[in-house]
């Protein structure tokens, strides 16, 4: 039984990882990088360059997912990146890089959201939503994320700047809970209730400003039927 | 004569055959037990099959955004080196101070030890304040008064013992230790000597 032999090498793999740190890192956070976070820690300004260079585009998509504008993103991406030089030595290398760079990130996006206060850049022009189907690519799938984007970043204005960063770490980058408790200096009964706050509140504003949005349940195939 | 062509048949949508999977998995993501995998197993069937979207949304309208979902992917060409040129031109024109490369202090900077230091400095000098025999200059100033003008000795100070040598303009005034390891105090007065 295949199942059987592979468990023991599973496990033993688990606990050696458990034992090494290594389940703190991420899957993008490969020995390269590490050696770029050593040498940067050592005064390698080089090797502080180069690891901007890698983490710039997927914490550029995170911050515009979080702040809704892509130049504010790239403001508060610099700064970010500006602060991680300044703290450096204070990074524990026994965690994960991309955690502590996520927590500095999500702090100063928290920051930039408070800031920004009242003034909600919430777009009031109507939203028309491209169905996606198996066709679905290129600037079709561009176009849906486009306007998907617009939606969220529309209902996303009742959720509290904490709420919003959860969801976002879960959602769209995928992170597991532990990781964002990291990120977050809480523990993961607090993400999970953020989370659930976040998607109750979304639901609502959803079905609230854009129905339209939503298939009606009557319309579509019952339960049964898809089971 | 003419056969007149039968009318064709509504069209029926086939149902996707992953469609009991979806449903599924979106009830399990309702309670947050979906793994990372499955996940990305849901996101990745959602953006390729219109029907299981719909079905998805109207069980949960969040998952409108799971478009959103994923890796950075299309960044734009040259957005790294160029925030890499930017974030160093900022630490040069700064002059940002590097501190990383330094050894760590050997104090760790920490609130309460900070209190602890400023106690113990607080206890030391109120030590030192105790030992310094304050007051006692001018117990002995006002038994030297009192001895030279015969006025009364101040209660808790002991009267000197006075001696005249050498006729009557040397006296000498001992005075005795107000304490245990406390130093005994003579002085000698000449009214005759020649200053």
């Amino acid at each position: 039984m295949p199942e059987t032999v592979k468990e023991p090498e599973v496990a033993l793999r688990l606990v050696s990882a458990q034992r090494t740190g290594e389940e703190r890192s991420d899957p993008s956070e490969d020995a390269p990088e590490r050696t770029l976070v050593r040498n940067a820690r050592s005064g390698d300004m080089d090797a502080f360059a180069a690891l901007v260079e890698r983490r710039t585009p997927g914490l550029v998509v995170f911050l515009r997912r979080m702040l809704g504008d892509v130049e504010d993103a790239r403001d508060v991406a610099q700064l970010t990146f500006v602060k991680v030089w300044q703290n450096l030595d204070k990074y524990d290398p026994a965690w994960a890089f991309s955690t502590w760079l996520y927590r500095i990130a999500g702090n100063l996006a928290i920051d930039a959201l408070r800031s920004r206060g009242s003034r909600s850049r919430t777009e009031t022009e109507s939203f028309r939503l491209v169905r996606g189907g198996p066709d679905e690519g290129g600037a079709h799938a561009a176009l849906a994320r486009d306007e998907v984007r617009r939606v969220f970043e529309a209902c996303s204005t009742v959720l509290s700047e904490k709420q919003k960063l959860v969801f976002v770490l879960r959602e769209f980058e995928e992170r597991e809970n532990g990781e964002i408790a990291e990120i977050l200096s809480c523990r993961e009964s607090t993400v999970r209730n953020h989370l659930f706050q976040a998607r109750r509140l979304l639901r609502d504003e959803i079905g609230r400003r854009f129905p339209e949005y939503v298939p009606r349940k009557s319309a579509l195939p019952s339960e049964s039927e898809g089971e | 004569m003419t056969v007149s062509k039968p009318p064709k048949p509504p069209a029926v949508q086939p149902v996707c055959p992953e469609r009991a999977r979806t449903v599924r998995l979106v009830r399990a993501r309702e309670t947050d037990d979906l793994s990372r995998e499955d996940r990305r197993l849901l996101r990745d069937h959602l953006s390729a099959c219109g029907g299981c979207r719909e079905t998805a949304v109207s069980l949960d309208p969040t998952l409108l955004f799971s478009p959103m979902a994923g890796p950075a992917g299309d960044a734009a060409a040259g957005e790294g080196r160029k925030m890499a040129a930017n974030v160093l031109a900022v630490l040069e024109a700064r002059r940002i101070d590097r501190r990383m490369g330094r050894p760590r202090r050997f104090v760790p900077n920490h609130p309460l030890l900070k209190a602890a230091a400023l106690l113990l400095v607080g206890a030391g000098l109120a030590g030192l304040f105790s030992l310094h025999p304050w007051g006692s200059e001018d117990k002995t100033a006002a038994r030297v008064a009192a001895a030279t003008t015969g006025r009364a000795v101040p209660a808790g100070a002991s009267a000197p013992f006075i001696e005249t040598v050498d006729g009557p303009g040397v006296k000498v005034y001992q005075f005795a230790a107000d304490g245990p390891g406390q130093p005994a105090v003579v002085f000698v007065v000449d009214r005759n000597a020649d200053l």
